[in-house]
């Protein structure tokens, strides 16, 4: 879609914008403050923390990298929960934002009460993770619950939804899915962004509805698309409300997503070093694919800004 | 009648779609109306009898407080977080999506890479440091937050629309000698109205729902908010728990989300076309 | 110009995160002031603690909305009698309740009067002095029932915790409907044996029908370690050498067991239990009839009792042929501790007093904090009729016969081990003979290192 995006008439051709810094830097200010007094200190001593087997109540000692070669040689869990969680956001982020893409899409066509189906859509979103949902989801997919009646009435057979230690990892998938209203509100604001006169444009040039939405709507939604599969593929491999409230890991491990694993080796085992060891292998490992999807934006991504500087 | 056609298909798939969607929340909504032996027993949809004692001893709260005092609290929380955070994290996104400065991308990257380790590990030092400034039961550490911008993914989201703007649009106000900031207010924006919104709506829903932080920050039951209040009376450890009244109350204080959703969408609707962008 | 700006900028950053980095380093000792103010404990009579003075008290606890209620009675008696002492009360329910009090102990914001768990004791008290020794502390221990302290109270010869219930477990809450429909008798004692055969029977008879259910927990503190315990008559671990009291064989047989009773179908299906973990009162099959019993503790009557409209009996929990021990165990799992930082131990202490020993703040109570920890407690309730007959039943059964535990047996890491591989032998991931194997490697591993601290 790139060489559409660059015959784009708004790209800039001169740069006449203000090069003094020091405007940005005023900008930036209040950020720059709040990292340095509110998160600075957090996230240096969490990586302090995993040098040491501090568990909270005891302060901890300076264990050198025992933690970490613990991670990857004695845990026969560490390995298996980042290969699960791997799972989960290969099959929830995709999901997730097709489905959102898709249903943003429709809600932005002009229709009747289309106010009142935008927030239908988003009602399983407002509901986060609370207890309701945990209740919920145990109510839809039991043995005997609504998912399997549903089925029923189409003669498939049931479903160990919640049981099956491999499904049940598909089931937490299909919560996360269904509250897909975060991302519909961006793609729903990001449509509204596109200028009417471009499709105004193309319709002159005897566009049809396809070539419009390949030519016109993708490349200028792609920032948005490229902010969601970002935050989502961030979010996902941090996963843990979804996992925990529902199922706490189980069964037999089957949903032991890191982030799970990392809340309990933190407050139930006690072990925040080996917790917050645990937690930087992830954030390096989170870190690395950030950094190939950024990469690969170049390629794919199209701003209307002609760039940042 | 070609349009006709388009519509139906739209509005056969999104009432399809919807009632899959939302046939869920019913069955939680009438559960409110069920004892627990109905709620976990039977499969209807229907409760057997319908009767607003739920919400009625439900808003009660247990012991000091009703939910007038949690629903007061929340709001106390969250409106004026949500506010800072939509001014502090535009201007934000404002100075890392139009200036050039020195470390930009470092800075950048810092400020995501903060997105990246799970909050269990950063809640005990994060409030040591809430601790030492004395903010522990207040709602200073949600206001200070807001008012500095930490929230990177709002950042983030800002960049992204700001960069959907053509750059000319401001270039040529600030030939014509405002100064950045006048042309932040003046001209940008109007045209970040999705995007400002967007913030809005996911902040507030973001806060309204989020329970371990205010568990951690939030000791006295006077402070308490909703999030805290709806698990107020559940103890898994033996007794039994009114999961009508736990239910009922979960959504009665879902309302105001739900209210602010529905009647801030015209902003994403009205968007930019209002503006009229001249490429 | 712009150098001196880009150095105001560098020093401003170095500055406020060196700033945050100090005050984080100091976290303990000398915060104490900043601390209780902002907690607002009154500062202003640290040093007196005497009678007159107006203090203020912090008093954390757990529970569901009778307990809440119950405790805000009793604060409110308190108060009218003490007028000098201000009690503010933080009440939650369980889920984040021990993150909580954790977060609030190491960074000494803690409440001066706490509940806790009696399995927290050794976490919290083995970490660091938090809690005060109420021995030394104007709180009468003496009225507790037999060596209920010694049992749920004590760490390395310290009263820490006023246990505020006493119970044990397990015990087998049975619906006397089911019972009836399947002739279930149950003026008999049985053995796991004759468990699996009965339930085979039923499930027999029924293919929809289950004699009981169990989550991964139940499994491990109910059936597998119960059983360990019959085995041998002695706590899994031995205290002194930290070495476990079990063979591999012992352990073999205990995971066999569980086993047994999926295969004759005694236990409904790990997958469908799995769903409802940590809630069995809303197992839909337990409420609409369709599983007759479930094995827990004395204290979760109340929750059994409210889930099905069938009237509930309670029988002794199963034994194996020739057992040494019942593999009961019997004490109070949570208490009040006071919080050895607080600056006013002795008011707190006096409160406490009041909580458990006072009669009429026993007869606010009734049953809502626990069920009588104290020997005149019993006297007080029954004789009010507070007492639910379903909950004393099991815990006559359980103040029988039981065995006296340790608290290494209840280590946490111990139990998720345990629990892990209960999971991957009915999942066939491993035979009970490898998961035994395991079991024990595992154990010497961190039985050395519990050792070592």
């Amino acid at each position: 879609m790139s060489p559409q995006a660059t015959k784009n008439p708004s790209v800039p051709s001169v740069r006449k914008y203000p090069k003094n810094w020091r405007w940005g830097i005023l900008f930036i200010l209040p950020w720059l403050i709040g990292f340095c007094i509110l998160q600075a200190y957090p996230l240096i001593m969490s990586l302090y923390y995993s040098f040491t087997d501090f568990s909270i109540l005891a302060e901890g000692k300076w264990i050198g990298l025992d933690n970490y070669k613990r991670l990857f040689t004695k845990d026969k869990y560490f390995m298996k929960s980042l290969g699960l969680t791997f799972k989960y956001a290969l099959m929830a982020v995709p999901m997730k934002l097709i489905m959102a893409l898709i249903v943003a899409m429709i809600l932005n066509m002009k229709l009747k009460c289309i106010n009142l189906f935008r927030t239908v859509y988003y009602l399983p979103s407002i509901m986060g993770g609370s207890v309701a949902i945990s209740i919920l989801w145990r109510f839809m997919f039991m043995r005997e619950g609504m998912m399997n009646n549903f089925l029923g009435v189409f003669g498939i057979p049931s479903v160990n939804w919640l049981g099956d230690p491999d499904i049940a990892l598909v089931t937490i998938s299909l919560l996360v899915v269904w509250q897909f209203g975060s991302s519909m509100v961006l793609f729903l604001a990001g449509l509204k962004n596109v200028p009417t006169e471009l499709y105004e444009a193309a319709e002159v040039d005897g566009a049809n509805k396809w070539t419009k939405f390949w030519s016109i709507t993708l490349p200028m939604l792609t920032p948005i698309v490229f902010f969601n599969l970002i935050m989502q593929i961030i979010h996902a491999l941090q996963e843990f409300t979804s996992a925990f409230i529902i199922t706490s890991g189980g069964p037999n491990h089957g949903t032991y997503l890191i982030g799970v694993k990392i809340y309990e080796d933190a407050f139930q085992n006690l072990k925040m070093g080996y917790a917050s060891a645990s937690s930087w292998v992830l954030f390096l490992a989170i870190l690395l694919i950030t950094v190939l999807v950024f990469r690969s934006s170049s390629a794919w991504v199209f701003y209307n800004d002609g760039g940042m500087d | 009648m070609r349009v006709k056609k388009n519509d139906i298909i739209a509005y056969v798939i999104l009432i399809v779609m919807g009632v899959a969607m939302i046939y869920p929340l019913f069955w939680l909504f009438f559960a409110t109306f069920k004892d627990n032996q109905e709620l976990f027993g039977k499969m209807s949809l229907l409760p057997e009898k319908f009767s607003s004692i739920a919400y009625k001893n439900g808003w009660k709260g247990s012991g000091q407080f009703t939910y007038l005092t949690f629903y007061l609290n929340t709001f106390k929380l969250v409106v004026p977080t949500v506010l800072l955070t939509a001014l502090s994290t535009g201007i934000v996104a404002y100075g890392f999506g139009r200036f050039k400065f020195p470390f930009k991308k470092i800075l950048f990257a810092l400020m995501i890479s903060t997105l990246m380790l799970p909050d269990a590990v950063i809640m005990i030092p994060r409030y040591v440091v809430f601790n030492k400034f004395g903010w522990v039961d207040t709602y200073l550490p949600f206001w200070a937050p807001a008012v500095l911008a930490c929230y990177p993914f709002l950042i983030f989201m800002q960049i992204q629309f700001l960069r959907g703007i053509p750059k000319e649009l401001d270039e040529s106000a600030y030939m014509d000698g405002c100064n950045p900031f006048v042309v932040y207010v003046k001209i940008l924006a109007p045209l970040l109205k999705p995007s400002v919104f967007s913030v809005i709506i996911f902040q507030t829903l973001w806060r309204w729902n989020d329970y371990f932080n205010n568990l951690v920050y939030i000791s006295s039951v006077k402070n308490y908010t909703l999030s805290l209040a709806l698990k107020m009376s559940i103890d898994s450890q033996g007794s039994s728990t009114p999961w009508n009244q736990v239910l009922a109350m979960s959504f009665v204080s879902l309302i105001p989300p739900i209210l602010l959703y529905f009647f801030a969408q015209k902003y994403f609707v009205e968007g930019i076309t209002a503006g009229g962008i001249k490429g | 110009m712009k150098r001196q700006f880009k150095k105001h900028v560098a020093l401003l950053m170095t500055a406020s995160m060196a700033a945050v980095t100090l005050m984080g380093c100091g976290s303990t000792g000398k915060t104490d002031e900043t601390t209780q103010a902002t907690q607002g404990a009154a500062v202003t009579s640290a040093a007196a603690g005497g009678s007159g003075e107006s203090v203020t008290l912090r008093f954390s606890w757990w529970g569901s909305d009778s307990r809440h209620g119950a405790l805000l009675d009793v604060i409110d008696a308190y108060q009218a009698k003490n007028p000098n002492v201000k009690i503010e009360a933080e009440y939650q329910g369980f889920d984040g309740y021990y993150e909580k009090i954790m977060t609030t102990l190491s960074s000494n914001t803690a409440p001066d009067i706490i509940q806790l768990n009696k399995e927290w004791l050794p976490d919290i008290q083995g970490a660091k002095h938090y809690l005060a020794d109420l021995s030394t502390l104007p709180v009468d221990l003496s009225t507790l029932k037999d060596r209920l302290l010694e049992i749920s109270g004590t760490y390395n010869g310290e009263a820490n915790i006023f246990p505020c219930t006493v119970g044990g477990s397990p015990v087998v809450y049975v619906n006397t409907d089911f019972a009836k429909e399947f002739e279930i008798d149950l003026a008999k004692n049985y053995t796991w044996d004759e468990i699996a055969e009965l339930g085979k029977a039923i499930h027999e008879k029924d293919s929809d029908a289950y004699l009981m259910t169990a989550d991964a927990d139940m499994l491990n503190r109910l059936f597998i370690q119960p059983y360990l315990v019959q085995k041998t008559g002695k706590p899994i671990i031995d205290e002194e050498t930290y070495a476990p009291n079990f063979t591999e064989a012992d352990a073999t047989e205990a995971f066999q067991n569980i086993l047994n009773l999926y295969e004759s179908n005694a236990l409904e299906p790990f997958g469908d239990a799995a769903t409802f973990a940590g809630q069995m009162d809303q197992n839909t099959k337990w409420i609409n009839k369709k599983i007759g019993m479930i094995v827990d503790y004395t204290g979760s009557a109340p929750k059994y009792l409210s889930s099905v409209d069938s009237p509930l009996d309670v029988i002794a929990a199963p034994v194996m042929e020739n057992a040494k021990s019942t593999g009961v165990v019997y004490g109070g799992d949570r208490g009040f501790s006071i919080n050895d930082n607080s600056a006013h131990k002795e008011e707190a202490a006096k409160f406490l007093d009041f909580l458990m020993n006072d009669a009429e703040a026993i007869k606010i109570q009734k049953t809502a904090v626990g069920y009588c920890p104290t020997k005149h407690s019993e006297e007080i309730l029954i004789t009010e009729g507070a007492v639910d007959e379903l909950q004393k039943n099991a815990i006559d059964l359980v103040a029988k016969d039981p065995y006296i535990n340790n608290m290494i047996s209840g280590n946490t890491e111990l139990e998720v081990v345990r629990k892990d591989l209960i999971q991957e032998v009915i999942y066939g991931d491993v035979t009970p003979e490898d998961a035994a194997k395991e079991l024990l490697v595992q154990y010497e591993e961190i039985l050395e290192q519990l050792k070592a601290k």
